[in-house]
């Protein structure tokens, strides 16, 4: 009885679960829109939480901040064929320099002056006037003059806040005059910080040290206007900080940019609609469309065609299949998908600058405590010929098989660089003669005459970074030099563990310490060392400054970023002043001297110096490309000669992109990318997109 | 009965702060130090933030000012990586909706389905519906729960696309109650569910079998009750004695267990967030998950065991 | 009333049938009778006969499969499906996917079997001339399927052949070697080195030994610079790197210093021939670092079943004793102790797990600290059972009696009450080992807890590997949640079959 009971009270239930199921089939419409429409589906593995442009920290967070704002000034295409990149003016109508007019603001904000220059001397490079346009406005309507831009910036850098992106403006290299003491709380009159207001729409920005006119405007690319109402409003104690929660839910978000935020759910969707106050936008049958102020390619093309943005929140797989079925339009292939799509017509592959290399802690107090602890003979790092042996028997080309979308890489500073990128958008650094020279230097490589290499490029060309009897040899160097020396005894094992990875270890970082295992055992044979074995060891919240610290004798990082200025880059290995430096023990860099060739001339400075001198108020700040260029290229050679750090691959990102949009153009160029969103052209809109995808039974096919 | 109820209630919070106290200390005394910025200027102005948060107190003063924080003003913390500057409280509350839906469906599938192809189960042992039954009760506990939302995610979605791959959200569902996003949240439903009908449908079989070898169903039969009636009346009424503690502990089982369930289908729920504070050592909203998992244990346990009181006259608690 | 004479009753002297049968010889005890019972349940030996076999296949597969490839780790052969290259051509194991191309994807992959059959440089093989020897495309299709972007075409291609070319670091020992034996077993290793010019659309590839157009994704070009269709007479032109002198080269010094070391480019399949001394066989495939599959298999399922079974032995033995005392003595000690098992109770496994691992794991490693997290709350459940158990029992009759004749505490605990708690605690026992497996998989999954290595690995870490690229390489999930699921499914059968077994009131039960 009642088992008949049961059974009819659960076929009851699961009719009530179906019902509706059926109900929402026949009322449940597509997620996109519908004619004359073009939405740009896109996912994250988590979603932005406060992209509030004074305090964002991650990738996600700026992705939001990059549609709901506009900055001062922007990068796009002049000229796709051959690759020239133009100056757009958003926010801004014109930026100019105007030292020579206002030397007096030089004298009032105490600017820093270059090494051995005078007053009397600078013509450019510190004052700028910034003319704002005048139909920019907040989504509300209301207009934003420069009171706006003097009060975001009075707050990015207000002392009670303690603003994460403060530092981009109190000391880097379009830092603001006086701004340092302001943020620090040594002055509370903001009259003293180089930002000052000439009339309603102008505004006068001076800095503290030289900088060059294109990295001038490359620093307005990043925004910090935000609108004062709610940003105040928002404010509140934590602790002896001042917080806001500006920026972080569609309440407290007031956009400036070609799009709003029309609405986010934490960790689930974010939906951007068109901003119909942006001043970009005109009306055009009933829809708001935009052209370009300047030239494409000899005309004004349309721009921002995207009418709705949707990021959601996904995991890889689903991702994938979610792509597949035409309901993403973009996709990141991981790396063991990247087989299958290699050939598709979809792909688009970018470089990153991120070169991962092992740094190590070489002091040998240190190692000796740690022989102690957890390693057994780490004391062999000490000496220079075993760190160069391990540099030069690791087959790079073999160790990027192990897992995709890795290329070998040899130097500190890859493929991405650009050392004049404004003037010359064809000065990859790597490719320079000088970097070259340094390079094939480093590994020994000979060219010209006689030699198997003709040329330089030749030479170049040939390295890979792998020189197994040369490791031999060394090998046995290190042992017979550490055996006179007493730290070694022969034939005893060594294991050093490495501090690897900050999460816990996948099976790809397994597979690449198995080859540098498998690489030292070739290299130590008939070297008189024992077995050596290194042990990766995952789920280090700070590996970087573990290694410094001692806890490991191996750290395997990456340092990356500014491909436009490489003229700071090396100061994370030599600055310690700026940097906290990830080798240690190794020497120190303001007090140990070296000496390069400067236009002829031998120069000695210590290496702390050398690596602020391209840079801010160094010596040769102002000197031309070339100057710059030779000296980097030597100071990078001369850094890799003493093996702290050892550079072994960097990696690839690989994007795909719907049937549904299509890039502007298809050949990369650093500056510009593909053309991004603002170019980006759409091939069906959404109501004919859902049809093209059904009419192909749903699944897509990409590879 | 009062008394008993008043003194577990006071135990109750006793063992909630036992734990807390536990779980404070252990993951602040996880090696932690504050993150490293970009530059050194960035790294100064991140150590200071973390000086003024009281992260470098002693662990037994930040302990005092965390519990005067939570009795004084509610406050149960500031989540500062997950969420920035957002009180822990109100992220949760924010997170707990989808969570207990999802949950919520699923049992409500699943504690019928289950129980009745327990009953079936048992009543037929050992003819062919007991067999095939428990050949599929066995596949289904013993298949981990995110194979099954692969294997439905691919299947009814990938392939035949009845169901959407994740939950809606709320803008393109209008609400977490409407039939939009219950129909969105079919897929994961039945994730869950499986694992739930598997394990209540062999409970639920184990006991009424062995309720039904015992003496007095023998009695009855004796007696002549036909073998129907003997069910219902005898042997049903003891073999769901233990039924109901397995319903309310595999709903806390469920809310703990979905963290896999959570991250395929793109839930913002509780579990989620549990994982993720683990990992980016979020301390206030680790704390204030820790808790709330423990109060619905407790809570769970304490209704449990009343209720076993109620439905069991034998089983008198604190006895000898 | 009849009158029924007297004669007509006879006196019934069915001694032997009336009388009891004497009762039988044998007294059966408690274990014999459970083993009778085990042994009628063909459901729990047929479970038992696959674990032993399960176990079997983990202690013996080292034995026959090769564990440390000649070379060591084999990264390019890695996520591939099952291959027995013995040329049964069985179609499970011949490596073969299924897949879709566009027109450029299909040729370069006919292209790497052009290449291969190419050794001497000329280009001038075409599609149809392939030898068996090198087949790339198994079954090839030119049939254009869904009218988009240009037309696709599938075709089934073999796996472990789409590996192609790569290019190598050698000694000149080293070459010489390998030199010497391709001559002798006439199977060709070195393959003519491509010329880096604008033709050579990645130079750190290398199956792009035919000309490419760089600025057009690729495609591969005649010597006119016009693209090349794909049909069966398709040839590809020649990229090769030539010397001064227009010869092939097969190797080029690299590098600096005495330069010993010779670039190379090898047919990597004759490479791995050349080195192991036969054609690669994997019969499950390989998992996503390299290795074989059925070795990984086999080191996880000792792995979780030492987990396993440890913390089941352990939780049984602290969860009995614990539980019999609480439940037997009820009242005060009952309650403290039940609020000491509450309060680890409610400790979440999870981050009992994750703090363990964080604080534990670079002390005592990552698999005691796992154990301890098990135990530390594992046992409760057991406790709670026993108790349970210990709760319905002790007011039995028998109970009663034995107290009343004055049998101790513990003998009352151990002879009468605990041999009927038996069937649930063992049963419990056993069932918690498929539930520890469980757990650490989804663990693994979630990434909190890694017990893969170079030499161990865990079931929860292999499907945590295959997670995120099942859809493609089905292999790596289907076989270790097939087995998963066995041995479950098997622990669980074996579970049933001894709480039948160990259930003495079931005697004489049908």
């Amino acid at each position: 009885m009642k088992k008949i009971s049961v059974r009819i009270f659960s076929l009851t239930l699961l009719l009530c679960i179906l019902c509706p199921t059926c109900l929402c089939l026949t009322s449940c419409s597509g997620r996109g829109g519908g004619e004359g429409e073009y939405t740009y589906h896109t996912y994250s593995s988590a979603l932005g939480t406060n992209w509030n442009p004074h305090t964002w920290e991650v990738n996600a967070d700026s992705a939001i901040l990059g549609y709901v704002s506009s900055p001062l000034v922007d990068v796009s295409i002049k000229n796709s064929t051959d690759g020239v990149y133009t100056w757009v003016f958003e926010m801004a109508e014109s930026v100019t320099d105007v030292t020579e007019q206002n030397k007096g603001d030089l004298e009032k904000y105490k600017v820093t002056l270059p090494e051995g220059k005078a007053l009397s001397d600078i013509t450019e490079g510190y004052v700028f006037e910034i003319k704002l346009r005048r139909s920019a406005a907040w989504e509300n309507g209301e207009e934003i003059n420069a009171d706006d831009y003097i009060y975001s910036m009075k707050q990015l850098l207000n002392p009670k806040m303690k603003n994460y992106r403060a530092n981009l403006f109190y000391s880097e290299e379009s830092a603001l005059a006086g701004a340092s003491d302001y943020y620090f709380g040594k002055t509370d009159d903001f009259g003293a910080v180089g930002l000052y207001k000439v009339d309603d729409y102008t505004i006068r920005y001076v800095t503290q040290s030289y900088i060059d006119y294109n990295y001038f405007l490359n620093s307005c690319t990043s925004p910090w206007l935000v609108y004062e109402d709610l940003y105040e409003a928002g404010k509140r104690e934590v602790g002896g900080l001042t917080v806001t929660n500006y920026g972080t839910s569609a309440e407290t978000t007031m956009s400036c940019g070609p799009y709003r935020l029309s609405s986010i759910q934490p960790a689930k969707q974010a939906v951007f609609e068109q901003n119909p106050e942006w001043y970009g936008y005109e009306e055009e049958d009933g829809r708001l469309v935009s052209y370009t102020d300047f030239e494409v390619d000899g005309e004004r093309v349309r721009q921002y065609q995207t009418t709705k943005i949707i990021i959601d929140v996904l995991d890889e797989q689903s991702a994938k299949n979610a792509f597949l079925r035409g309901e993403l339009s973009e996709w990141t292939p991981s790396a063991d998908e990247l087989s299958t799509y290699s050939s598709s017509d979809r792909l688009y592959k970018n470089s990153e600058t991120y070169t991962m290399s092992l740094f190590f802690n070489t002091n040998v107090n240190t190692l000796k405590k740690l022989d102690a602890q957890s390693n057994k003979n780490s004391i062999v790092l000490s000496s220079k010929s075993f760190r160069k042996a391990l540099s030069l028997c690791i087959d790079r080309s073999k160790y990027v098989s192990a897992t995709g979308a890795f290329i070998p890489e040899y130097a500190l500073l890859n493929g991405l660089y650009f050392y004049d990128i404004y003037n010359d958008p064809t000065s990859s650094y790597r490719a320079s003669n000088a970097a070259m020279t340094e390079i094939c230097k480093l590994y020994g490589v000979k060219y010209g005459e006689g030699e198997t290499h003709k040329t330089l490029a030749d030479a170049y060309s040939s390295i890979t970074g792998y020189d197994p009897s040369s490791a031999r040899a060394l090998m046995k160097q290190a042992c017979d030099e550490l055996a006179a020396s007493g730290l070694y005894r022969r034939g005893e094992d060594i294991l050093i563990r490495v501090g690897w990875a900050k999460g816990a270890l996948s099976a790809d970082d397994n597979r690449q310490i198995s080859l540098l295992n498998e690489f030292l055992a070739a290299a130590a044979q008939g070297s008189g060392f024992g077995q050596i074995t290194l042990e990766a060891v995952g789920n280090i919240e700070n590996r970087y400054a573990a290694v410094p610290a001692g806890e490991y004798a191996i750290g395997y990082g990456a340092w990356g970023g500014a491909a436009f200025y490489p003229f700071r880059s090396l100061q994370v290995y030599m600055d310690p002043d700026q940097y906290s430096i990830n080798e240690a023990g190794c020497y120190d860099p303001k007090t140990d001297k070296l000496t390069l060739d400067v236009n002829g001339e031998r120069v000695t400075k210590t290496w702390q110096e050398w690596s602020g001198s391209l840079t801010g108020s160094g010596m040769y700040s102002s000197a031309d490309a070339d100057t710059r260029l030779s000296i980097l290229a030597q100071l990078e050679g001369a850094f890799l000669e003493t093996y702290y750090r050892i550079p072994l691959c960097s990696s690839t990102t690989c994007v795909m992109l719907s049937y549904q949009c299509d890039n502007y153009t298809e050949k990369y160029n650093v500056m510009y990318g593909f053309g991004g969103i603002r170019l980006l052209r759409y091939n069906y809109d959404d109501k004919d997109w859902a049809s093209y995808i059904k009419r192909q039974g749903n699944t897509l096919s990409y590879e | 009965m009062i008394k008993y109820i008043l003194k577990r209630l006071i135990l109750m919070l006793f063992t909630l702060f036992v734990v807390i106290t536990l779980c404070f200390m252990l993951i602040r005394a996880l090696p932690s130090s504050p993150p490293e910025g970009s530059s050194l200027a960035q790294s100064q102005m991140i150590l200071e933030r973390w000086e003024a948060l009281g992260y470098n107190k002693p662990l037994l003063v930040q302990f005092g000012i965390y519990l005067k924080n939570i009795f004084t003003r509610f406050d149960f913390g500031t989540s500062w990586k997950i969420s920035k500057t957002q009180p822990a409280l109100e992220l949760l509350v924010g997170r707990l909706t989808p969570t207990v839906l999802v949950n919520l469906y699923a049992l409500l599938l699943s504690i019928p389905v289950g129980i009745a192809l327990g009953i079936l189960a048992a009543i037929k042992k050992n003819k062919w519906q007991d067999h095939l039954i428990s050949t599929l009760v066995m596949f289904f506990v013993s298949v981990p729960s995110y194979i099954y939302a692969f294997l439905v995610q691919y299947f009814l979605f990938f392939k035949l696309g009845w169901f959407p791959q994740t939950i809606y959200s709320l803008s393109d569902a209008g609400g977490w109650f409407t039939g939009k996003m219950l129909y969105s949240m079919a897929l994961p439903v039945l994730a869950l569910s499986f694992g739930q009908i598997a394990g209540l449908c062999r409970f639920t079989r184990a006991e009424l079998t062995e309720a039904l070898t015992s003496d007095y169903m023998l009695l009855a039969r004796a007696k002549g009750l036909t073998r129907a009636h003997a069910t219902t009346r005898h042997a049903l009424k003891n073999a769901m004695v233990p039924i109901l503690p397995m319903i309310i502990s595999s709903f806390i089982g469920i809310l703990g267990g979905s963290l896999v369930i959570e991250s395929i289908f793109s839930i913002p729920g509780v579990g989620q967030l549990y994982v993720q504070s683990v990992q980016q050592r979020d301390y206030d909203v680790f704390m204030l998950n820790s808790i709330f998992y423990t109060l619905t244990g407790l809570l769970a346990g304490i209704v449990v065991d009343i209720s076993y009181g109620f439905i069991d006259p034998r089983i008198k608690m604190g006895e000898r | 009333m009849l009158n029924i004479p007297k004669e007509k009753f006879e006196l019934a002297e069915d001694t032997d049938r009336i009388r009891h049968s004497p009762p039988p010889a044998r007294h059966v005890g408690y274990f014999a009778d459970a083993w009778t019972r085990f042994r009628k349940n063909k459901a729990s030996i047929t479970a038992s006969v696959i674990i032993v076999g399960i176990i079997l296949f983990s202690l013996l597969t080292p034995l026959f499969v090769r564990g440390e490839k000649v070379g060591g780790l084999d990264s390019y052969y890695s996520k591939k499906g099952p291959y027995l290259s013995s040329g049964l051509n069985i179609p499970f194991f011949d490596g073969g996917k299924s897949r879709s191309f566009n027109a450029r994807g299909l040729l370069h992959i006919y292209g790497i079997s052009l290449g291969a059959c190419d050794g001497d440089g000329t280009g001038n093989v075409s599609i149809k001339e392939i030898s068996d020897t090198y087949k790339t495309v198994l079954t090839p299709t030119y049939k254009v399927i869904g009218s988009y972007e240009g037309g696709r075409y599938k075709a089934r291609i073999d796996t472990y052949a789409e590996v192609g070319f790569v290019y190598m670091q050698l000694t000149r020992e080293e070459y010489a070697n390998i030199a010497a034996w391709q001559d002798q077993n006439n199977v060709r290793v070195l393959y003519p080195l491509i010329a880096s010019n604008q033709f050579n659309p990645d130079i750190n590839d290398a199956n792009y030994w035919y000309r490419a157009d760089t600025s057009s994704k690729n495609q591969p070009i005649d010597l006119n610079g016009n693209p090349i269709k794909l049909s069966e007479n398709t040839r590809l032109a020649e990229n090769y790197e030539r010397d001064a002198e227009g010869n092939l080269v097969y190797a080029k010094r690299v590098g600096g210093g005495d330069g010993e070391a010779l670039r190379v480019r090898v047919l990597y399949r004759n490479y791995y021939i050349y080195q192991n001394g036969a054609p690669p066989s994997f019969i499950l495939g390989t998992d996503s670092q390299g290795y074989d599959l059925a070795l990984r298999l086999s080191e996880g399922i000792r792995l979780s079943l030492f987990i396993s079974v440890t913390v089941s032995l352990i939780n049984f033995l602290i969860g009995a004793v614990y539980g019999a005392i609480e439940g037997y003595f009820g009242g005060l000690p009952d309650l403290i102790l039940e609020r000491i098992a509450d309060v680890l109770a409610c400790v979440p496994f999870i981050v009992v797990a994750t703090l363990f691992q964080l604080h534990l794991s670079e002390r005592l490693g990552k698999i005691p600290s796992l154990l301890f997290a098990f135990v530390l709350t594992g046992w409760i459940a057991v406790a709670s059972r026993v108790r349970t158990q210990f709760y319905r029992f002790k007011r039995q009759e028998y109970v009663l009696s034995a107290r009343t004749l004055g049998a101790s505490d513990a003998r009352i605990m151990l002879k009468h009450i605990f041999p009927n708690a038996l069937g649930t605690i063992v049963t419990s026992s056993v069932l918690i080992i498929p539930t520890v497996i469980l757990n650490e998989s989804m663990l693994s999954f979630l990434g909190i807890v890694n017990l893969g290595s170079s030499d161990t690995t865990s079931l929860g870490t292999l499907l945590s590997e295959a997670s995120n690229i099942w859809t493609n390489y089905p292999h790596l999930m289907i076989i270790p949640a097939l087995v998963i699921s066995l041995l479950m499914i098997c622990f669980n059968l074996f579970g049933n079959g001894l709480r039948d077994a160990l259930n003495p009131s079931l005697r004489g039960v049908e």
